[in-house]
């Protein structure tokens, strides 16, 4: 039986916001975490983390994604550009990132493989944190 | 080396904040509430303490290898 998830209500990111994502990207492991979000929720989701003025990047780097040593960051515009939306799902500030038409898990994955994206390293790394 | 016991996205939260994976997905089929496994997967890993196991899913948080080592061994020899 699939849970309930919680959506915040806020408004939509800005199109030049970034949206930060612990790891490289790599399409079987996407297609892997949006099958289980969908096991999980009852949708093909890719969860990231929006920096804000009330969480820093710095913040997030040294807290939910610090066991990553390098993170992908995506314009938002640049998933727009890709037919993908950003839900404000759980806990401010995760999203997860879910294609147009939804079920299309094929098309979340490829989508997310040929959006413009950064992959910068994580100098708050810790792989001993906690 | 490190095996992971509990494949996970650690991007990935639920509605109170902790993280969640798939009991079905687990090396270790019997996860039970204090448990400590390694989850995630190579290169974004983490001790984590499992919170609650319920109807498949497996909820649980991030913890130190400190504090991991207080619940017990850390390691272990795999299976030849």
């Amino acid at each position: 039986m699939t849970r309930q998830r919680m959506r915040r209500g806020e408004p939509y990111p800005s199109p030049i916001a970034h949206v930060l994502r612990g790891g490289r990207l790599e399409a079987r492991l996407l297609l892997e975490d949006a099958t289980r979000n969908q096991a999980i929720y009852g949708f093909y989701g890719n969860s990231v983390w929006l920096p804000s003025t009330e969480v820093a990047a710095e913040v997030l780097s040294a807290t939910k994604l610090r066991r990553s040593a390098e993170l992908t960051s995506f314009e938002v515009r640049a998933l727009t550009e890709v037919n993908v939306r950003l839900w404000d799902t759980g806990v401010a500030p995760h999203y997860d990132v879910v294609y147009e038409v939804a079920g299309d898990v094929e098309a979340l994955v490829a989508s997310l493989m040929r959006a413009r994206r950064e992959v910068v390293k994580n100098v708050l790394y810790d792989p001993e944190g906690g | 080396m490190i095996f992971i016991d509990l494949p996970a996205d650690l991007n990935m939260e639920d509605d109170e904040g902790r993280n969640v994976a798939l009991l079905a997905d687990s090396s270790r089929a019997d996860l039970s509430p204090g448990d400590v496994v390694v989850a995630g997967r190579a290169g974004f890993w983490s001790w984590s303490v499992v919170d609650d196991v319920s109807d498949g899913v497996v909820r649980f948080h991030q913890v130190s290898a400190r504090e991991a080592a207080r619940y017990g061994q850390l390691v272990v020899q795999l299976p030849t």
